[in-house]
């Protein structure tokens, strides 16, 4: 299956953050630190979360990982290439899912594909496998609206693994869905890395999840968003639901609060 | 008493359902007889008020009176001439109008410092009377069918514009973001995302420019013409032949609620999401 290919660009280094700042201008002419200083070095296939409360510059981190934000200082290296939008080899996954009501489950899917000019009948083939992956393979010809909250953001997530992307970006994904279909997703996208292994930067406020889906968890702060701390999360793999609320994952959500708790 | 409430609150969801599907299983009739009933309550009252005598029926002629004049008029040949020049007008200067709208207000919403600069000029001839501009579209273009067809152009140019340039305001701005972060150029995202976006207010505005552009080029003729049901109304006026008159009244709306219709159902192809966002 071409899905669990691995890619060419995850055999060249990961994703290198050097003395990253980002400073926004305000209105009243003063100057606000959405992040100062990070350096991170993440490793092909490894997937981060990047953990804090609001205002910790997580997001923005995220976008100018995307390239969808220019930096202040400092350089994001996404596989050996300065970070840009339109990459082929890089995918964003939104709070929300963005799905156009005007396109079938399946043309939406392909919406990226269509976008970077990549051949759309090999494609197909492919988004039709991602359906299978994310349960929703009698739902191509559907219409958005038919779809379920959990649902329309595994679309989203098929979608963005539609280019096989090595790297995945993902900002607060399920944060809008209920509980019970944050676990469910949360423990397909487990199941998803382990398939695919693509690399993925998860960005969250939800410690519990963080330390199920990650290697490592990054730990910021805010004003002036900063990393406090990574964490590295020893919990084996594959993980699966068990790994949910087991001892182990208890004990490391322990060692991640314990490194943010004066900022909760 | 307490159990008896609790017993009774909440609505089980199959209840809903049945309720809500009810008329829909009547078929179109079950929807239609009431305003048939209205029409037609309406139409006797007034029927009665005229053979009664309540008021002069060389003012207000009876609906009967109208029904036969209208009926007469349909093997005429100048009432046909006048429909299809009217026809004609109004559907010309609603395409003229709703393309002009469509690129002007396109180029306009694609650039902030554009729309700021021309908003406050649009919405000022948005709220002027555009049917104070006849008698000048008339000096300007003459007795003629331009004068009717800019006329009803920009009485519907106006609404639609204002419609484009909000609707490409009403783009989410998450789905921006997807786009830039494909790499989308500013033509791709106008095209995958803007355009689709903004149909629903688009449309909303064509609709109502279909309705605007009957009442322009109407205005228009009465201004000034030759030919059209405008001139027809007006001579049926003068000839004191007030049943006649109301007959072409009666015409033009059949005529516009088929102008509506048709716009309406290309609406409901075009926009078939409408009623799921």
């Amino acid at each position: 299956m071409t899905v669990t290919e691995q890619p060419q660009s995850m055999t060249r280094e990961g994703i290198t953050i050097r003395s990253l700042s980002k400073i926004y201008d305000t209105a009243d002419g003063g100057e606000v630190v959405a992040l100062r200083n990070v350096d991170l070095q993440i490793r092909p296939g490894e997937f981060v979360s990047f953990l804090g409360p609001s205002g910790c510059g997580k997001s923005t981190l995220l976008h100018i990982i995307a390239g969808l934000l220019p930096q202040t200082t400092g350089t994001v290296d996404v596989f050996g290439t300065p970070a840009a939008p339109g990459r082929q080899d890089s995918a964003i996954m939104l709070q929300t899912p963005v799905l156009f009501p005007w396109r079938s489950v399946l043309d939406n899917i392909l919406l990226p594909v269509e976008i970077l000019g990549l051949d759309r009948s090999s494609a197909t083939a492919r988004a039709h496998e991602l359906l299978e992956l994310t349960h929703l393979t009698e739902f191509a010809q559907k219409n958005v609206w038919e779809l379920s909250g959990g649902m329309r953001q595994r679309v989203s997530l098929a979608r963005a693994l539609v280019t096989d992307p090595a790297l995945l970006l993902m900002d607060e994904p399920f944060s809008a869905l209920d509980e019970f279909t944050r676990e469910r997703l949360n423990i397909e996208l487990a199941r998803l890395h382990e398939e695919l292994g693509r690399t993925t930067l998860f960005v969250t406020h939800n410690i519990s999840e963080a330390v199920f889906l990650s290697d490592r968890v990054v730990c910021m702060r805010p004003r002036p968003g900063e990393v406090i701390d990574v964490i590295d999360i020893a919990l084996p793999r594959p993980r699966s639901a068990e790994h949910l609320a087991s001892a182990a994952a208890i004990e490391n959500e322990g060692l991640v609060r314990e490194a943010i708790a004066e900022y909760i | 008493m307490s159990t008896s409430t609790e017993l009774q609150a909440p609505p089980t969801r199959k209840d809903t359902v049945t309720k809500a599907r009810r008329p829909a299983r009547r078929g179109p009739w079950a929807k239609a007889w009431p305003p048939i009933l209205v029409i037609a309550l309406f139409l006797l009252l007034w029927e009665l008020a005229c053979r009664a005598g309540l008021v002069n029926e060389i003012i207000v002629p009876p609906p009967s009176d109208v029904a036969v004049s209208l009926v007469s008029m349909l093997d005429k040949a100048y009432f046909w001439e006048a429909t299809w020049v009217t026809m004609a007008e109004t559907i010309a200067g609603f395409l003229i109008g709703v393309i002009l709208a469509w690129a002007i207000g396109t180029a306009l919403g694609m650039y902030d410092w554009a729309k700021t600069a021309f908003y406050p000029i649009v919405v000022g001839f948005q709220i002027t009377p555009r049917v104070a501009l006849a008698p000048l579209f008339l000096t300007w273009f003459g007795f003629g069918l331009t004068s009717k067809v800019v006329m009803a152009a920009t009485i519907c140019f106006f609404p639609v514009l204002l419609n484009v340039m909000v609707g490409m305001d009403t783009v989410d701005k998450n789905a921006r973001t997807l786009m830039r972060s494909l790499g989308a150029s500013r033509w791709e995202e106008y095209r995958k995302l803007v355009l689709p976006s903004s149909l629903p207010l688009i449309f909303a505005g064509i609709k109502n420019a279909i309705t605007l552009a009957l009442i322009g080029a109407i205005v228009a003729e009465f201004v000034g013409a030759s030919r059209g049901m405008g001139v027809l109304i007006k001579s049926l006026n003068f000839q004191l032949d007030v049943a006649g008159g109301f007959a072409v009244i009666v015409a033009l709306m059949i005529f516009g609620l088929i102008l509506y219709w048709i716009v309406e159902y290309i609406d409901s192809k075009v926009v078939f999401w409408r009623s799921h966002t």
